[in-house]
């Protein structure tokens, strides 16, 4: 669970424009000049505006793309992470979990117990075991031929 | 059901984010994992959509295989060609096939079929390599419309005949005369040149060939078991007709996937090979559906679905090899044990999976086609026998001359494999091997 909660910030920070602010303001706080010192005039408000300089100093050292990005080792990364949970633990785990644990599926082992017992119920009564006729011949009543006619007959 | 087309509509905004669209397919399909409760024979019934256990694995192989598409088609993203409009366009393609595997209604389901050309015909002409890619768009787009013209022709004569178009509700056409006989071959045409039978098989190498790697997969995984979902829609409307005409087919299809396996060991092209092999493949799947047993329906289903990964992965890896080799000709990328050594395991993976080796879904598909086919005739034996032998005849070829042998000497280096396509790979592989110990999921479609 909190692999999950770090994963998902990752992914939203891979965006990072949608939190940036869209203005800056660079406000500076100064104090008046003291005009009655006569030698220190502090240009004091050199350390005080803010700047947008993003030092990216450290040299980057060579990697090796887990294929998912050649140019940013951090998108690869977080883009290796989510493809590998959607597909590896949400798809082959859990739903490999479910259809291995699911409650006889389709009725099959259902309809071989029903089976083996309709076996068993025939060899008690010494009937054939596959019989050429779904229902006993002396239930079904056939029509007479004159009852018949001309009716088609369609086998 | 329309949860998950709107969900397909739904992944429209995010198109300007590969990595948003990939996570999201992927929990798509395991959305529609869980969604496999078969109480009933038809269910998440509403407007004109239902499910049934056929539907619902088709579909899941559409997601899933549309999740690895996008997930291979990285060089889209990396060159900029386009990459929002090529997830629009699988996205689209997506959806059509959606909701041609889950609709009730004949007449939707011809729209949908159709529909689904359009975007495949795009992804051929906008993001293929080769200027042959024209004459394979025209070649597959007028061999399919040819074909399904006459069968919109057959659904409005069955919409006459019955009053509706709804799945099970149409009256089967009865008798065996002339005006039976025509109609069936009409309707059944479509799906034919689909599939593809033997004689109206000339689109696919063409258009699997110029296709890139998305529709290459596509093609393979799923379009063409559009073929069988309608064929085995449709022929229990032909019942009787379909027994007296079934051994045309069969005898097509079966010495037409001999004579294409002797074709596939001449290839030089390692995607006419793959291509020339579904053909094969496909040949015994139409000849178990006509059969129009249990165990015909069954093994074709499930060598649907196998064919679909294996084939999927099988043009996964020849695109591997394009990318870095820069030609598809077996003459030239050979020898790649060499470079990359792992990734011959996943050729050997694949290409075993091919040769319906086990424990693969492929294997138990066979075997069920195998015995319906002879079951209903003992002389088909002898192409059966061609067939398996030949299928692994060519996937040995094809899998020896790619990797093993000394390496083209003009092949300075090329990169390694990469982990994503180590992913992409395993998951074609391991729902192929691992399937197999719960294929109650995928046979009993009835």
């Amino acid at each position: 669970m909190a692999s999950l909660v770090r994963l998902g910030g990752r992914v939203i920070r891979l965006n990072p424009s949608a939190f940036r602010p869209c203005a800056v303001r660079a406000a500076g706080i100064s104090t008046s000049k003291k005009n009655k010192d006569t030698v220190n005039l502090s240009d004091a408000l050199v350390g005080q505006v803010k700047t947008q300089q993003q030092t990216e100093a450290v040299a980057e050292k060579n990697w090796i793309s887990w294929g998912f990005s050649y140019e940013s080792e951090t998108k690869d990364n977080t883009v290796m992470h989510l493809t590998f949970f959607c597909s590896v633990t949400l798809c082959l785990v859990f739903g490999g979990f479910i259809w291995a644990y699911l409650p006889d599926y389709r009725m099959v082992d259902w309809a071989q117990r029903e089976g083996y017992l309709e076996l068993r119920r025939r060899e008690a009564e010494g009937l054939p075991l596959i019989d050429a006729n779904l229902v006993s011949i002396d239930k079904i009543q056939l029509p007479e031929d004159e009852e018949l006619g001309d009716t088609e007959i369609i086998i | 059901m329309l949860k998950f087309l709107l969900a397909c509509v739904m992944l429209m905004p995010l198109v300007n984010s590969w990595w948003a669209v990939q996570s999201s397919l992927f929990v798509l399909s395991f959305i529609m994992i869980i969604y496999c409760h078969h109480d009933f024979g038809n269910y998440m019934m509403g407007w004109c959509f239902n499910l049934d256990s056929l539907g619902y694995i088709l579909i899941l192989l559409s997601f899933w295989i549309t999740s690895l598409v996008v997930c291979s088609s990285q060089k889209v993203l990396k060159d900029n060609n386009y990459p929002s409009l090529f997830l629009v366009v699988n996205i689209f393609l997506l959806f059509f096939l959606v909701m041609t595997f889950s609709v009730n209604d004949y007449l939707l389901f011809y729209i949908s079929f159709e529909s689904s050309l359009i975007p495949t015909l795009i992804l051929i002409l906008g993001w293929g390599y080769q200027p042959e890619r024209l004459q394979a768009g025209v070649y597959m787009l007028f061999y399919t419309l040819f074909a399904s013209l006459p069968l919109l022709v057959s659904l409005i004569s069955l919409y006459n005949m019955s009053g509706s178009l709804t799945l099970g509700l149409v009256e089967s056409v009865k008798g065996v005369g002339f005006i039976p006989c025509v109609w069936y071959v009409v309707t059944v045409f479509a799906f034919i040149v689909k599939l593809p039978m033997f004689l109206v098989h000339l689109w696919l190498p063409k258009a699997h060939v110029e296709a890139p790697v998305a529709g290459s997969m596509i093609l393979a995984g799923v379009l063409l078991k559009l073929g069988g979902y309608g064929l085995i829609r449709v022929l229990p409307l032909f019942s009787e007709v379909n027994k007296s005409l079934s051994w045309l087919w069969v005898s097509i299809s079966l010495v037409g996937g001999v004579v294409v396996s002797l074709m596939c060991l001449r290839q030089v092209d390692m995607k006419a090979l793959i291509a020339y092999s579904s053909v094969a493949h496909m040949g015994l799947v139409l000849s178990g559906l006509v059969v129009f047993g249990w165990w015909g329906l069954n093994g074709a289903v499930v060598v649907m679905i196998g064919h679909g990964l294996c084939s999927s992965g099988l043009f996964c890896l020849a695109n591997m090899v394009y990318e870095r080799v820069g030609s598809r000709s077996l003459l030239i990328s050979k020898g790649l044990i060499n470079f990359m050594p792992s990734m011959a395991l996943w050729w050997f993976l694949l290409s075993a999976g091919n040769m319906a080796a086990p424990p693969t879904l492929n294997l138990l598909g066979e075997i069920s086609l195998i015995i319906s086919v002879v079951s209903w005739s003992k002389v088909t034996m002898l192409s059966i026998a061609l067939l398996s032998f030949f299928s692994a005849a060519y996937t040995l070829y094809m899998f020896s001359l790619s990797q093993h042998g000394k390496y083209y000497s003009s092949l300075f280096s090329c990169c390694s494999g990469k982990v994503r396509e180590y992913l992409i790979l395993m998951l074609h592989w391991l729902p192929l091997n691992v399937l197999i110990l719960k294929s109650s999921t995928i046979m009993c479609i009835l």
